[in-house]
């Protein structure tokens, strides 16, 4: 068994390893790249205590909310909203921000 | 909104190098109009609204287009402003001193180039953040851990360079930094310490190389563009154990540093520490208006039904254990005993809280390098969403941690916000973090902000205690503070600066570094 505190068995990585996300990402692996920091579900997650404060605990949750725009999430995530920064375009592309703003409207599209 | 240039730089020059950049970068990459939007300020202070603004921005994929792009920059007088990844948003984000400038995002270079196990490093490019970084280490299963500071959106080569601080045993940041790669104004590519030596095996174990160590020059400097960075990481360590040690008054901060003082220096409390305030560390779960609705700070009686909701103290001491049980058994007992003797502390580990969410819950991921943004739940404290860091730097004495407190929380009050700071111990100082939560919306709090803060920093500096790091509102007034010799240090600085970037391209106004041409004023 191996002592957690004593070094492992010595690993070497070597090589180049992109942190970026890539360009063809999915609407949900942008928001869980970018987003659930601080809008997963939980008092412990600023964006959604605050927008549980200002906006009411049904609109709390980003990803369960059905009255999202594509337009809108568009603008606040480039502009900011309240303590939420915008964010850049080389950060999180224009297009992976059309698809997340896809992603976080679906459930609207799916409302009569 | 039209994009300001910077002093002396026309609509030509700019043009034509916004077109080379493209050819550079490509021209997805440089940003402009609208699009600049991001690149602003996101909680300013001044009411001006010329100041402060970016002209456009421009995102390199590798060293090598940052050496073309500062040439270019360089060839037409172009002043660029970089950036790692923009998220030192509480100075000022990615929005440049001097109204004009290019930003030069670095947000692209995101690689993680190495993790070494065996040694306990990494080195990477300026747009890896924490998160990054923490998610590769998980999911290749190292034996390693991170320090993180509470953004974990942050660049990790950038929070290093701006001094920042985290909350394990590896907490000073710049501290652990190990080899640079550097783009000087001149498009020129330097390796500091033993990357300089062609075959080199040591660049990221060993710092100093041979010669004079520049490493620190390029750290909170505009004197080059940081590519690269060695950062060392912690082992696991084996045993970790949580506590939070709680106080009851607001004078007991005095005898609560005397007894941290020995206990840090000799390393019985191992990492980076913080006693932080009631409600600071209140706001992190609870709101302004769930227990006052007055305007000006909370009363007494207001503090003391939190202390009590929330079974937190008015100071609240926030440590961790490091190693094998056996050791850490050891470490507990010398620091239990210490406190021991002061009237109403309260020791917990974390089976010990009540809540969950809960803040000793909460601060124990971040003591083991957990990546996180639930710090920033303190901005629902009071809305407006805007927040500043007044972070001046102490001996670690009692006197000198209740002055300071007495001093900054008196004006931060008198001005009608609430005081919410933190001590972070260091080895032999404290650096006081005060957060000012305003209402970025209101230009009557801004200016009552703006005011308060220009008093802050001249009371501080009265009385010997000089600011870590700023806003760019204020890199001017810290830098004025630190003037011994008839401000040799500065003097020093520019003689720097004129040396390897006598056009003055990179970052005008940086930690009030200006070049020559825009010395005494000129940019601002």
């Amino acid at each position: 068994m191996k002592h957690a505190w004593l070094p492992a068995l010595a690993l070497l990585l070597t090589g180049t390893v992109p942190a970026q996300a890539s360009a063809d990402m999915t609407g949900k692996e942008v928001f869980e790249r970018h987003c659930v920091y601080c809008h997963a579900p939980g008092n412990e997650h600023p964006g959604t205590r605050q927008l549980g404060l200002t906006r009411g605990e049904d609109k709390a949750v980003l990803a369960e909310r059905d009255d999202l725009a594509v337009e809108y999430v568009q603008y606040v995530v480039r502009h900011g909203l309240q303590s939420m920064p915008g964010f850049y375009p080389s950060d999180l592309t224009d297009a992976q921000l059309e698809a997340l703003a896809e992603f976080l409207s679906q459930h609207r599209a799916l409302t009569p | 909104m039209t994009a300001p240039f910077p002093p002396g730089v026309t609509a030509e020059s700019m043009g034509e190098a916004l077109q080379r950049f493209s050819r550079i970068v490509g021209s997805e990459w440089v940003f402009t109009g609208e699009e600049v939007a991001p690149y602003h300020d996101p909680y300013p202070v001044s009411n001006d609204t010329t100041r402060y603004l970016a002209h456009a921005a421009v995102a390199p994929d590798s060293t090598e287009q940052v050496q073309q792009i500062v040439k270019v920059a360089n060839e037409l007088g172009i002043p660029l402003w970089p950036v790692s990844r923009g998220r030192n948003f509480a100075y000022g984000g990615a929005a440049p001193v001097l109204s004009g400038c290019v930003v030069l995002d670095l947000n692209r270079m995101n690689r993680i180039l190495e993790v070494n196990e065996q040694f306990g490093y990494a080195l990477v490019e300026p747009g890896v953040s924490y998160f990054d970084l923490y998610n590769h280490i998980q999911e290749k299963g190292l034996n390693l851990w991170l320090d993180v500071p509470d953004p974990g959106w942050g660049s990790v080569v950038g929070n290093a360079l701006d001094h920042g601080v985290g909350y394990t045993p590896y907490g000073d940041h710049f501290a652990m930094q190990c080899g640079m790669e550097v783009v000087l104004a001149n498009g020129e590519v330097v390796r500091t310490g033993m990357g300089a030596m062609p075959g080199n095996n040591t660049w990221q174990l060993f710092k100093y190389g041979f010669g004079p160590y520049v490493d620190g020059i390029f750290s909170q400097s505009n004197f080059g563009v940081v590519t690269k960075m060695g950062i060392w990481l912690m082992p696991d360590p084996g045993g970790y154990r949580p506590y939070m040690i709680s106080f009851q008054r607001e004078e007991d901060i005095e005898q609560v540093i005397e007894i941290l003082r020995p206990l840090r220096i000799n390393n019985i409390i191992q990492n980076a520490a913080t006693i932080r305030s009631l409600v600071l560390d209140a706001a992190i779960f609870a709101t302004r208006s769930q227990y006052y609705s007055g305007d000006g700070p909370i009363p007494d009686s207001v503090a003391k039904k939190i202390m009590a909701d929330q079974d937190i103290g008015m100071w609240n001491f926030c440590g961790a254990l490091y190693g094998p049980p056996a050791i850490a058994d050891v470490l507990w007992t010398v620091i239990r005993d210490s406190f021991a003797g002061i009237p109403g502390v309260k020791f917990y580990m974390p089976e010990d809280r009540k809540h969950n969410p809960d803040i000793l819950l909460h601060r124990a991921e971040t003591m083991r390098g957990v990546p996180k943004l639930t710090e920033f739940n303190f901005l629902n404290w009071s809305g407006g969403g805007g927040h500043i860091g007044f972070s001046p730097v102490s001996p670690t004495t009692g006197s000198d941690a209740l002055k300071q407190y007495r001093m900054v929380s008196g004006r931060v009050r008198e001005y009608g916000f609430d005081y919410m700071g933190l001590l972070a111990i260091g080895w032999r100082e404290l650096h006081h973090v005060v957060v000012i939560v305003y209402d970025k919306t209101s230009p009557i709090e801004r200016q009552r902000l703006d005011e308060l803060f220009k008093l802050l920093v001249k009371e501080a500096a009265a009385e010997g205690y000089g600011e870590y790091r700023t806003h760019i509102r204020y890199m001017d007034a810290i830098a004025g503070t630190y003037s011994w010799n008839d401000n040799a240090l500065m003097k020093m600085h520019e003689t720097i600066k004129d040396a390897l970037d006598p056009k003055g391209i990179l970052a005008p106004g940086k930690s009030g570094i200006w070049p020559r041409h825009l010395r005494g004023g000129g940019g601002s």
